[in-house]
């Protein structure tokens, strides 16, 4: 590993900064949402703040948690899973990931850890609300992960404009930088929807937010979490957001400004600045399905939209 | 201390019912929800669990079925936590007190840190009563890593 | 992970409650689930039982309009209005009108508020919570007429035995007046929402039906009944105050679902509206009480009121002495609890606080 992986590792985009930008940008997603509802909102760094105090408070076991072990190592799991996957992606014009040939299909994996993580922390935690909810994540990663697959398929073939699929992310940003983004691309929108429902089933915000759903499961599987493990899993859920926002913006619109690593950072930050926005807009203006119209809806609607984006790369 | 300064900008509260008349429940519902008061300014969020409280809001006179339940919610807060009396029920029983099956009030269960008065209590003085609790907890933060 | 999902497939209980975010006071629910499919509903009660019917005993008439105040906080007008009532046939009085036109305004006021908390409140059980945060700033209007004409947000103290305990100046119907124009736009916006918007809609329609036949056979009231077809508006088929003089049409629904109830609920808020302005053009000159302080002989009264969710009914009995020897009162949450075994079986799990919600509980009347 040379030293520039290592600061990458370490420092920027990935570790520090990333967990300070993903829970600002998660502080940002309430800020906007609270403004859409004429509130003020939180301050930039609440959940900097939250993390912090979670960090002072007492950790709790449940006396029926039906594992101790997993209950206690399930948000490390999905934690170590996030840091990652942002040491594998690349951030266009700042840096270069991993730059393994597949890292696409690593990613897949990756991003399916925070869900495992809810699951076998709910699971081991021995509380009716947790094995609810966990249910209710198991039947919406179903859902949800055919689209991504879909997705990823038809930016990988896209990509690779003919000549087979590319499965390498820094070749997919290369790709655009060189021929323009695919957000030009009219082949590629219904692929863009279908990615943009994907992202907000996976963050569980509306018209998606069932597993941890207030009206009937309370906290869901983070029910029994106290203290640190909690802390570990918001900054997981932080940088789950922040992985998607710039796996979004490598599939879609990895444009640079200049040829400067500060200003492309800034720039990048800027373009998930956005994204989050868009987010909060429709968490603030959209109710909630229940988990068996989400699962219908699931399976429908961004499905469609991303077979239709792979029918026209592969035929058009 | 830089920890206390920082986490207490992030209360988290929880809201035990013990039997009270709904009209604090209902204040503090509008206190939270709605934009004239917000309390997601001051860093406040509800939850749901007892697990993730930090200042805890007590209202009603405790009845005798509910007793048990406060007992046990009690236990599952975790420490550090800020204990807030909302309403004159919980402080002092109100118009209950004598009742057969009032085993409050609340102080009687845990050491109460705020008493915020009224019958309703007003979003107004719900706010000062955590804005007092916030104080009163960062004292406790720094009690609670020293020993 | 399988063994675990195994499990969920059978047949479980889950418990809602006692306390519960979604839940506004402490009861507490036994679900019986099958997956994520409600198969019974079994509720434990009493948690907020403070002995009331007892205490009342204890303190004479005039106390007693503050302690069945704080029966409930959400009808705190119906409670004292209704058990004065009662108390003035036992003792054979009669307000002066204006005291009459009064008393509507106080309910009305009530109502109206009630309505909205209730319907925000299924706003945030469906996950929709720009729309609870409006109708909430909404209510904050009828919540500011509140504070300043009564000077409480919640409990009124507007009747006395014998009329009312305060008076509407010129002043103070003028700002009435203008707080109720002020209400009309964003309440209209709000509302259209609940009426038209296809979330919204997805989530409330066809869920929680209680039909028409088993209303009538658990004798559901208010806002529940007429979601169903029934109409039992005490202010329509026995009327009371200035009702008889008004002019009001009772709101009906026929879809018996969740939101048939939340539109008969809608469209009250707006009829309020109109009583309160009604009241104000028609409201006579003249005393608010009448002069000297009750004299309540023996005997025995009975009254009952349309309290936000319901027939309130309050049974009153006098031995001469300063305190009633009994006083008993149904309140309408205690039917709707039986209706919850209809309207619950069948429903997801995710739907059973939004149903729960939809009869408008009131745990605090019910208990006591």
């Amino acid at each position: 590993m040379s030293a520039s992986q290592i600061f990458n590792f370490f420092i920027c985009p990935g570790g520090i900064f990333a967990i300070f930008f993903g829970l600002v940008l998660v502080s940002l997603e309430r800020i906007a949402v609270a403004r859409f509802q004429g509130r003020v909102g939180p301050p930039i760094f609440q959940n900097i703040f939250d993390v912090i105090k979670l960090i002072t408070k007492e950790v709790m076991i449940p006396k029926d948690a039906t594992n101790r072990f997993f209950f206690l190592l399930a948000p490390v799991f999905g934690f170590a899973g996030m840091v990652a996957a942002v040491s594998v992606i690349p951030v266009a014009g700042v840096s270069s990931g991993l730059g393994a040939n597949s890292d696409l299909i690593v990613l897949i994996y990756l991003l399916a850890l925070p869900a495992v993580s809810h699951i076998l922390g709910g699971s081991s935690s021995g509380s009716t609300y947790s094995a609810v909810s966990v249910s209710r994540e198991v039947v919406l990663m179903f859902a949800y992960e055919i689209t991504f697959i879909i997705v990823i398929f038809t930016v990988a073939l896209a990509a690779g404009n003919g000549n087979g699929a590319v499965f390498s992310l820094q070749q997919i940003v290369d790709y655009q930088l060189t021929n323009g983004s695919f957000i030009s691309d009219p082949r590629m929108l219904p692929a863009l929807f279908a990615f943009l429902i994907f992202m907000l089933a996976t963050l569980e915000v509306p018209p998606f937010h069932i597993a941890e759903n207030d009206a009937d499961v309370i906290k869901g599987y983070l029910m029994e979490y106290s203290g640190r493990p909690l802390a570990l899993f918001e900054m997981t859920h932080a940088l789950k957001l922040l992985v998607l926002i710039t796996v979004l913006q490598i599939f879609f619109f990895p444009g640079i400004a200049a040829n400067n690593p500060v200003a492309n950072l800034l720039w990048y930050m800027f373009k998930s600045g956005v994204i989050v926005f868009l987010i909060a807009l429709i968490h603030a203006c959209m109710a909630s399905f229940r988990v068996d119209q989400a699962f219908k809806f699931l399976l429908t609607v961004p499905v469609v939209l991303a077979l239709a984006s792979l029918g026209m790369v592969l035929f058009l | 201390m830089l920890l206390s300064k920082y986490a207490t900008k992030s209360p988290w509260l929880f809201r035990i019912n013990t039997g009270s008349c709904n009209g604090c429940d209902v204040e503090l519902a509008t206190t939270a929800l709605i934009p004239r008061f917000d309390v997601e300014r001051l860093g406040c969020k509800y939850t749901g669990s007892p697990k993730h409280a930090d200042i805890v809001l007590i209202t009603g006179p405790v009845t005798a079925r509910s007793e048990n339940y406060l007992k046990r919610m009690l236990v599952e807060i975790p420490e550090p936590r800020v204990i807030v009396a909302i309403g004159i029920c919980a402080i002092s029983g109100g118009v209950f007190k004598d009742s057969y099956s009032i085993r409050g009030p609340v102080d009687k269960y845990v050491d109460v840190d705020v008493n915020v008065s009224g019958c309703p209590v007003r979003p107004q003085s719900i706010l000062d009563g955590v804005a007092k609790a916030i104080e009163i907890w960062k004292e406790k933060i720094e009690q609670f890593h020293e020993g | 992970m399988k063994p675990k999902e195994k499990e969920i497939k059978k047949s479980y209980r889950a418990p809602i409650g006692p306390i519960h975010i979604a839940l506004e006071e402490p009861v507490y629910f036994k679900l019986d689930l099958q997956g994520e499919t409600v198969k019974g509903v079994d509720i434990l009660s009493g948690f907020v039982h403070r002995g009331m019917e007892a205490l009342v005993l204890r303190r004479n008439y005039l106390q007693n309009m503050i302690i069945t105040e704080r029966t409930c906080s959400l009808c705190s007008n119906n409670h004292p209005f209704t058990y004065i009532l009662a108390v003035e046939k036992i003792a054979d009085i009669t307000p002066p009108p204006r005291a009459q036109y009064l008393r509507v305004i106080a309910d009305e006021i009530k109502r109206a508020a009630s309505h909205l908390i209730n319907i925000s409140l299924q706003a945030h059980l469906i996950g929709f919570h720009s729309l609870m945060t409006q109708t909430m700033e909404t209510r904050e209007i009828l919540q500011d007429i509140k504070e300043t004409i009564w000077g409480n947000r919640m409990d009124l103290s507007a009747n006395t035995i014998g009329g009312v305990k305060y008076d509407l100046d010129q002043e103070r119907q003028k700002y009435l007046i203008k707080k109720l124009t002020q209400i009309r736009k964003p309440l209209k916006r709000v509302l259209n929402i609940f009426k038209t918007n296809s979330m919204v809609r997805l989530r409330t329609e066809g869920v929680g039906v209680i039909p028409k036949e088993d209303g009538l056979r658990l004798g559901i009231v208010g806002p529940c009944a007429r979601g169903s077809g029934i109409n039992n508006d005490i202010r329509d088929i026995n009327p009371y105050a200035a009702y008889p003089d008004l002019d009001f049409e009772v709101v009906l629904e026929h879809g018996c679902d969740v939101r048939s109830r939340t539109l008969v609920r809608v469209r009250e808020v707006y009829q309020a509206i109109n009583l309160v302005e009604q009241c104000l053009k028609k409201l006579p000159d003249g005393p608010v009480r009448t002069p000297n302080l009750p004299r309540i002989n023996e005997g025995e009264g009975v009254a009952r009121t349309e309290a936000p969710r319901g027939e309130l009914f309050y049974y009153v009995k006098s031995n001469g002495s300063d305190k009633p020897e009994r006083i008993k009162w149904r309140v309408p949450t205690y039917m709707h609890w039986e209706a919850l075994t209809v309207a619950m079986p069948g429903n997801k799990l995710a739907d059973t606080a939004v149903i729960f919600n939809s009869i408008d509980p009131c745990i605090s009347c019910t208990e006591r």
